[in-house]
């Protein structure tokens, strides 16, 4: 019986070695591309027979939130977070930070490689609290088959104001009643942020005390406005997908995440292009996953050797995960010609990713997101007030959640 | 002096026998409601984050809450979607509960179609009414309102305010009133037939045979329904937080859905809490007015 016990004690033993360590990385990818990333995961765990990574995935960001604020105080957190930019500023003092060059020199990874409007918010104290890995910028999405039946090149589509106006009007004749050329959810707040940012303005003054949007926010309702007027916006909520994949609508401005979906399922009517400039300024809207460490998680070396390990794999293998519908966050990848030859459609879009904005990082971001849309809906669905009272009384709201927000933090 | 003492025993054998089967009860009761309730009122007083330290902040939060010039709307929200909600439920109930009770052809299959959507789980059902409701045109109430020719366009069913809350409301009746049908049947079977024979002979029409017979006869079983309606009603989040996500403009947003928001979304823990005993407050004043109502007309009718 002794020997028995010894046995199956060694046995336990030499199974709990024989794995080495274990990587817990926590991602938001549900849809097609988490099946990417787990094909770069298991391409990792068979060339590093000391590591393993397990790729644990929780869709909706409060969720996710919810989870790493728990896994934190309760040090369980995962090691390695894939996690959306703006879900990341409540957590920047408890990521693990390095310095440009500790990365560089520890790691190999060139934190000035990548794009700065990308980069900007993840510098804490001078270090560097996540590497970007990809940027979700918006393109245009648009059907070549009905830009060809009213006469429009299906090769050069609309890059200015005007031109995307004209495009549109022309569209109207072929669409479908109920529905317009270009059917968006023209509540989407994510629209506005662009158009926001392409008229100039952004949401917060540089300190976080006040709301900075009004001015550039009264345009871009305007601009929405007048193309719902024209019937080229819906004047009501729209579930977008359904009407573009039948052909029904015209044209998207959306996140590259669609790109591959709609080139499968469109075919050779599926036409990419860079948003329009619709504003007075060159930006784009674009979001990022960010690979962060908790540093409650990594405080043992050989854990964070591990978790860089894999982080260095996915920064020099990043080109496979921008087939999922990407655009690269490194200067070099997206000006490369293996990306140009590997995945055309990613390498036209990301040639605006140095005019991407993304939000600012502030912890309340969501919050005032979500109260922003609120006014929006009064705009531009219900359209019960005018742009210039909407944005008045938003920035209202908004000052209320900036003034407890500071009144809490001192 | 044995005697005695046996019988002693005697009772303190059927006490801890009592107390053991009382056990498995308390022991939940005390994790998940008691400790709770306790703890909820103790972070209340602080400001509470999973990530910082703790601090006491005495009666802040509830200031905050009051003062907060987005509560307001979300408890008059929520008041106005229980005034039209509970008492549509119950008529419906009632009609239902009424129709089931006369034996004829495929009653079970009818009782089990208004009663089974009361046991399946949230998520699965709203996913299933969203999609029925969904604003493209072959949305399944756009296409098929569009082929028999009663509107010409989709329809945004979440767009407006009272459409919204038209759809809010017919989803939780259709949701939740197969249990109630259930407590007004058995409610109604208990009632004499020879009540009804003898109002009929002496001339009661349908609406006074409803209203002298068959209402105080389920004045007990309604008094709990309406209890229990009030409560699910100042409970209302899944519906509005899967269909409509607050919208339009924030309008169909609930007390417990700004909870939701102050406590998950912005992980103010503290504030949640004091809000959550606004919500208990709100909830309080109404049962304490339908209890006096309620009272009052139990009265009279013995009187």
């Amino acid at each position: 019986m002794k020997k028995f016990m010894c046995l199956a004690l060694a046995l336990i033993v030499f199974v709990g070695f024989s794995f080495g360590i274990t990587i817990t990385m926590m991602t938001p990818l549900t849809g097609a591309d988490g099946a990417y990333m787990d094909e770069i995961v298991a391409k990792f765990n068979a060339t590093h027979p000391g590591i393993e990574v397990v790729h644990v995935v929780v869709e909706s960001s409060l969720d996710m939130k919810n989870k790493l604020s728990m896994g934190i105080a309760s040090k369980t957190a995962p090691e390695i977070m894939f996690i959306r930019k703006f879900d990341m500023p409540l957590y920047l003092q408890h990521f693990k930070g390095f310095t440009p060059e500790e990365w560089l020199n520890n790691y190999g990874i060139d934190v000035n490689d990548i794009f700065p409007g990308v980069l900007e918010g993840l510098v804490i104290d001078g270090k560097v609290v996540g590497i970007p890995l990809d940027i979700w910028i918006f393109y245009m999405a648009y059907n070549k088959a009905n830009f060809a039946k009213v006469g429009l090149d299906p090769e050069n589509p609309p890059k200015t104001r005007d031109e995307f106006i004209a495009a549109m009007e022309a569209l109207i004749p072929i669409t479908p009643a109920g529905l317009t050329p270009y059917y968006e959810n023209p509540a989407w707040t994510w629209i506005w942020f662009h158009l926001l940012w392409q008229h100039g303005g952004d949401l917060l003054t540089d300190d976080f005390k006040k709301p900075a949007f009004a001015k550039a926010g009264i345009e871009a309702c305007k601009l929405m406005l007048m193309m719902q007027e024209k019937g080229i916006l819906p004047m009501q909520v729209a579930d977008p997908g359904v009407s573009f994949q039948s052909g029904d609508s015209s044209v998207l401005i959306t996140g590259i995440w669609t790109i591959q979906p709609w080139m499968q399922q469109l075919g050779k009517d599926f036409g990419y292009a860079v948003s329009p400039q619709l504003g007075t300024t060159k930006a784009v809207f674009g979001g990022s996953h960010v690979l962060a460490m908790p540093k409650v998680m990594v405080e043992d070396p050989k854990v964070l050797q591990a978790a860089t390990t894999f982080i260095k794999y996915l920064w020099d293998n990043a080109i496979d995960w921008y087939a999922a519908g990407q655009t690269p966050a490194r200067i070099s990848i997206a000006e490369s010609q293996e990306l140009k030859e590997k995945l055309p459609h990613i390498y036209v879009v990301s040639q605006e990713s140095e005019y991407v904005k993304q939000f600012q990082m502030f912890p309340l971001i969501s919050e005032i997101e979500a109260e922003i849309a609120v006014y929006l809906d009064e705009i531009l669905v219900l359209h019960s007030i005018s742009p210039e009272e909407g944005m008045k009384e938003a920035e209202f709201a908004v000052q209320e959640i900036l003034d407890d927000y500071w009144s809490r933090v001192k | 002096m044995r005697q005695s003492q046996s019988k002693s025993c005697k009772r303190f054998r059927r006490e801890v026998v009592s107390w053991l089967f009382l056990l498995p009860h308390l022991v939940f009761f005390v994790l998940f409601v008691a400790v709770p309730l306790v703890f909820g009122m103790v972070i209340s007083f602080f400001n509470w984050s999973l990530l910082n330290d703790n601090v006491f902040v005495g009666a802040s939060n509830y200031i905050r809450t009051w003062n907060d010039s987005r509560f307001w709307p979300v408890v008059q929200n929520t008041v106005i979607f229980a005034i039209v909600s509970v008492p549509l439920t119950i008529i419906v109930a009632i009609l239902f509960a009424h129709i089931l009770n006369k034996k004829r052809f495929g009653q079970l299959w009818l009782l089990i179609a208004f009663v089974s959507p009361a046991f399946f789980g949230s998520v699965g059902i709203l996913s299933s009414w969203k999609w029925i409701f969904a604003s493209f045109p072959s949305g399944l109430a756009n296409y098929y309102l569009n082929k028999a020719g009663f509107i010409n366009a989709a329809v945004s069913w979440f767009g407006s305010t009272g459409v919204a809350w038209g759809v809010i409301i017919l989803v939780t009746i259709w949701w939740i009133v197969g249990f109630s049908i259930l407590l007004y049947m058995g409610a109604l079977q208990r009632i004499p037939p020879e009540q009804y024979e003898s109002a009929k002979l002496d001339g009661a029409g349908p609406w006074k045979r409803f209203l002298y017979i068959t209402l105080p006869w389920i004045r007990s079983v309604l008094f709990f329904d309406v209890v229990r309606q009030v409560i699910l009603a100042f409970g209302l989040f899944d519906q509005a937080y899967i269909l409509s996500a607050g919208g339009p403009a924030g309008t169909t947003r609930t007390m417990v859905y700004y909870l939701y928001l102050v406590g998950f979304e912005r992980q103010d823990f503290g504030r949640a809490a004091s809000i959550s005993w606004y919500i208990f407050a709100i909830v309080l004043i109404f049962a304490i007015i339908q209890l006096v109502l309620v009272t009052k007309s139990i009265r009279s009718t013995e009187g």
